[in-house]
């Protein structure tokens, strides 16, 4: 690729109205994110249909703003890339659609990413020097994998979540103890507060040599404290409550991440994903990482969120070699890696 | 003038272009949704049969709902982003206006009926006069049992169509046997009668940029609804914030509303006049004024946003208003109210409000009496 390749890309799979301007890859000239949190805050979570009815109010001035940021017209666009999966099917539409259209009027290639692929691609715009193979941690509020990046897009999963994602534990807690949403940041700012050590949760670890994980367990310990002590009339400490939980889902995630990389001689233990801006993780991470000579790596928290930067370094990739979508490609919910 | 319109309301995807009062081409695929797949695809092979591009279009029309939630945000996303990258206007075009306009001229009345789910339809009732499509009632989503029912009372010549016609055929032939179907070629969205429409908004200058085109859903998310069931209503005074809320709910309710000078005017230099305001979340969702003169209180109007009926609210606001009254050392409260509306004038007798007389062809829209009602309080 001799000419210089200036992606326009949007994400619309959860909650955050995306668009991003990203130029050879790793050069971010813009990056807008339009967030819902205020609007899902009151119903206790991301409700789809309220969500997409945003998108889609959202999504042109967000669009603008991109191009209006990065200094570029849409006649200096080479290729549109969106979001096609996984995530709300209703969300992902909205963005999917509108990128067609756009890739369709300008007649400009059109690449499909994989909201996972692009959270580990975040990685690039961060790390100018990283590059395949390396070991990722992908966790979020919807999903919890552990990745072996063979190359930009060829990716071994080792392991998965069972049940609950990371992300989807701490919102669950995060409303058991009153704390509201999105409870990732919330009980990681609580817990600078508590005690990690004043409650022992389980740690689920599995079977020996296993890279999945399991969260229901920790919640189901978590909710039973929580109601044997209401039960007794005694008071709760919140702020111990959620640093001995966090402790005890940091512990699994981090030793499974640097076991993960050490197997596969991994130079790098990379993060991804909104629970990698977890301060707590990246610091048992940062420990663990020093003791064994390998090196820790994580993005900044905008792009650790949904953002669609991250979508625009991944395709690409993609259109280096060659992996373009035609207008027939469709959103689907529970794509996965690789796929 | 050239337009292209995409209706993805229902499981058709439809498109057409236009030009002027020629149809160039129409594409109309009924199999199984998947708009997301064919809608693009579709879209492209129309501007090749026509030897066309999209560049060549002066504006693009969207079918704006009502409909199914996810099928009109396909349309509208890609109908959006066209119009954004070309920098050309959008027309929106109800949906259930372009279905209407299938039957040009029909005799009688024509009623699209669109699936809602659970028993609804989204529909609307229109009339031909004189080659022009007339709208006698609104958008509404409504139980299609108690939309028969009132065709049925109404007597009227009747002709249906729409997605909620193949699923309920049994149900309406029952309900009313001399009704008829559209038939297959004109029962579903077509494009060409949404370019039509369009056409015609935007000979009246009737078109927006792609960033102000909003679609019309009618119904809200289950989860909003319920939210707000779980929220009360809060009384509270008027202020001048609540004007443009205040003036929607007018709009929405009374078929000759007031202005918003006359809000403005009972607000800023009326003395007489006494307000109150209910708040859902923050949001006037009614309110109700009235006029202390001396120890009279005239009660000029109680209206409740359509949306938050059935939840005792319009009781509340009556409720704090016959305390001002009290507050006002008011002896005697009135008010006029439609023959027809039974459930407020039950409303009003519970608060001892008696009939006291009838003014005769009170209400200028359709000439109907008003009831004069007095309570001593």
């Amino acid at each position: 690729m001799n000419q210089e390749s200036v992606i326009l890309a949007l994400e619309t799979s959860c909650d955050e109205t995306a668009a991003a301007v990203v130029k050879n890859g790793r050069e971010v000239l813009s990056n807008i994110i339009s967030s819902q949190i205020d609007i899902h805050k009151k119903f206790g979570g991301v409700v789809p249909e309220v969500a997409s009815r945003k998108h889609m109010e959202n999504i042109s001035p967000v669009i603008d703003e991109a191009l209006l940021s990065a200094g570029v017209t849409l006649d200096e666009i080479t290729a549109v890339a969106v979001t096609h999966g996984p995530g709300l099917v209703g969300a992902l539409l909205i963005g999917l659609s509108t990128a067609k259209a756009i890739a369709y009027s300008k007649g400009l290639p059109f690449i499909g990413v994989n909201h996972i692929e692009g959270h580990i691609a975040a990685n690039y715009i961060q790390h100018k020097q990283l590059e395949p193979t390396f070991v990722c941690l992908v966790a979020s509020g919807g999903h919890s994998h552990i990745v072996h990046v063979l190359d930009y897009d060829r990716y071994e999963i080792m392991g998965r979540t069972r049940d609950d994602a990371a992300g989807e534990a701490f919102d669950k807690i995060a409303r058991s103890l009153g704390l509201g949403y999105p409870g990732g940041p919330l009980i990681d700012k609580l817990s600078t507060e508590g005690n990690p050590m004043a409650v022992d949760f389980p740690r689920a670890y599995l079977e020996e040599g296993s890279y999945d994980f399991s969260f229901s367990g920790l919640k189901s310990a978590v909710l039973n404290y929580l109601n044997s002590k209401n039960m007794k009339n005694e008071t709760v400490n919140t702020a111990d409550v959620a640093a001995s939980f966090q402790e005890a889902v940091v512990e699994v995630l981090a030793a499974k991440l640097i076991k993960a990389a050490k197997d596969k001689k991994s130079p790098y233990a990379v993060l991804a994903g909104g629970v990698a801006s977890n301060s707590r993780l990246r610091a048992v991470l940062m420990e663990k990482g020093q003791r064994e000579g390998i090196e820790v790596l994580y993005p900044s928290p905008i792009l650790c969120t949904d953002n669609a930067a991250m979508i625009g370094c991944a395709a690409y990739y993609r259109l280096l070699t060659g992996k373009t979508a035609d207008f027939t490609l469709n959103a689907v919910p529970n794509l996965s890696i690789g796929q | 003038m050239k337009v292209l319109a995409v209706d993805t309301s229902t499981a058709v995807a439809t498109a057409a272009i236009i030009e002027e009062d020629k149809l160039l081409c129409e594409s109309v695929l009924n199999s199984n949704r998947a708009h997301s797949q064919k809608l693009m695809g579709l879209i492209d092979e129309l501007f090749m049969r026509a030897g066309l591009t999209p560049a060549d279009m002066d504006f693009f029309a969207c079918s704006a709902g009502p409909g199914s939630f996810t099928g009109l945000r396909i349309g509208a996303s890609i109908t959006k982003a066209m119009a954004q990258v070309l920098k050309k206007p959008i027309a929106a075009v109800p949906t259930l206006d372009a279905l209407a306009f299938n039957l040009f001229n029909c005799s009688g009345a024509v009623c699209p009926i669109l699936d809602a789910q659970r028993g609804m339809v989204y529909s609307a009732l229109y009339a031909w006069e004189k080659g022009e499509l007339v709208k006698r009632q609104d958008f509404r989503a409504i139980l299609l049992k108690d939309l028969l029912q009132y065709i049925n009372d109404e007597g009227l010549s009747i002709t249906f169509l729409g997605d909620a016609v193949s699923l309920h055929a049994d149900e309406i032939r029952e309900a009313i046997p001399h009704s008829f179907f559209a038939p297959p070629s004109l029962l579903l969205p077509r494009a060409s009668s949404v370019a039509a429409l369009a056409l015609q908004l935007h000979a009246k200058g009737q078109v927006e940029s792609y960033d102000a085109f909003k679609l019309t859903y009618i119904r809200k998310s289950q989860a909003e609804v319920e939210y707000e069931k779980k929220q009360k209503a809060v009384i509270g005074e008027m202020s001048a914030e609540d004007i443009d809320a205040i003036c929607e709910i007018e709009q929405l309710c009374f078929e000759s509303p007031w202005s918003r000078e006359s809000f403005e005017k009972e607000l800023y230099d009326n003395k007489l006049a006494k307000y109150v305001v209910a708040r859902v979340d923050g949001k006037v969702i009614g309110y109700g004024g009235m006029w202390v003169i001396f120890d009279e209180g005239h009660i000029t109007n109680i209206a409740v946003h359509p949306d938050y009926r059935g939840r005792r609210i319009g009781e509340k606001i009556l409720e704090a208003m016959m305390d001002t009254a009290k507050k006002n050392k008011v002896e005697n409260v009135t008010l006029e109210v439609r023959t027809s509306n039974l459930a407020a004038r039950n409303l009003y007798k519970k608060f001892g409000f008696a009939d006291a007389g009838i003014r005769k062809g009170y209400y200028a829209d359709n000439g109907e009496d008003a009831v004069i009602m007095w309570s001593h309080i």
